[in-house]
């Protein structure tokens, strides 16, 4: 299987009067990733699922990625929540993106490729909003391999 | 439930979101046995009606059911961030599909769907033309599934005439 980590895009930031969960993203946000999706695309990633959390920048960030997909979205809750079993349980298809979170996604990636529950406290996994990173191998916790992170930045310059 | 759900999916589908569209059809599909029951053999209390409310309310309290009415009131409220075609032009789309089919079950569930995205426009006068012709076809509908009904073909031919009357104004939404 291969796994698709999708941190959102850029989205607005919080504020007291704006909930958390309703943080829309950006217009250059939503912008700069239509592009590094064109970047994703000339690295082949296709998913036959995207699962997202139901945060909208989540959301959103989903809904661009839907071009490179050719089954289906579904919401998914437990990308707000520290990666566990229930969200592997989620993953059906050979190719899934996750669209969620830090500091969840790197703990994600940390936790697949080797075994970690957590990154400490500098964390070793550098993840801008719009970053994404690929695994490959079996669905469970230190079995999965990091094919590629790639940066919002690299991904809109190969998109060029 | 049922009902709520289809308009938040053709809402979603007037504004351009195809995100939570699968999540809403999995609410309406988890609904659709106990309705089934209800509509077939009335919703008097038997151990297998029971058995449906609970396999219902059990999907009702997994997180992917309670996170989706905040999530689709956020998303309701905020634009898609692909710009799609505007609301008109996901109207004309509706439209053709109805136009697409000459299965009746099929253009009941598309003209129903049409008539909720004119109604949403608040294209009132003909989201009640298009109405005429769902509530027949849904009578029709209704017929087939009773033992013996000697009224299908009469049912059946007035949804033809309503279909008829109001198969132009659809075609004009669909150009």
């Amino acid at each position: 299987m291969r796994l698709w980590i999708v941190r959102h895009a850029p989205a607005e930031d919080p504020t007291p009067e704006l909930q958390d969960a309703a943080r829309a993203l950006t217009p250059k946000g939503r912008e700069r990733f239509a592009t590094a999706v064109r970047g994703l695309r000339r690295l082949n990633a296709r998913f036959d699922l995207i699962l997202h959390s139901p945060f909208l920048r989540a959301v959103q960030t989903a809904e661009l990625l839907m071009p490179l997909s050719q089954g289906r979205m579904q919401i998914a809750p437990e990308l707000t929540l520290e990666p566990s079993e229930d969200l592997l349980a989620l993953c059906e298809g050979q190719s899934v993106a996750l669209v969620g979170h830090e500091p969840h996604v790197s703990t994600t990636v940390a936790w697949l490729t080797c075994g970690w529950e957590s990154l400490g406290p500098t964390g070793a996994v550098l993840f801008k909003k719009g970053a994404v990173a690929c695994l490959e191998g079996e669905l469970r916790p230190g079995r999965m391999q990091l094919r590629g992170l790639w940066q919002p930045g690299v991904l809109r310059k190969l998109a060029r | 439930m049922r009902s709520a759900a289809l308009q938040a999916s053709v809402a979603l589908e007037l504004l351009g979101w195809r995100a939570l569209r699968n999540d809403v059809r999995w609410l309406r599909r988890a609904a659709g046995p106990l309705r089934d029951w209800d509509v077939s053999k009335g919703q008097g209390m038997t151990e297998q009606r029971a058995m449906l409310v609970d396999q219902l309310q059990a999907q009702l309290h997994t997180p992917r059911a309670q996170c989706l009415p905040d999530a689709l009131l956020r998303v309701l409220h905020a634009r898609s961030p692909t710009r799609g075609a505007g609301p008109r032009h996901q109207l004309q789309r509706l439209a053709q599909r109805a136009l697409r089919t000459s299965d009746p079950h099929r253009l009941r569930q598309r003209l129903r769907r049409l008539r909720l995205a004119l109604s949403m426009l608040e294209l009132t006068k003909d989201a009640g033309a298009v109405r005429e012709v769902v509530d027949r076809l849904g009578r029709w509908h209704d017929e087939l599934q009773a033992p013996h009904s000697d009224t299908l073909t009469r049912t059946y031919k007035k949804a033809q005439r309503a279909w008829r009357r109001v198969a132009p104004v659809v075609r004009r939404y669909a150009s």
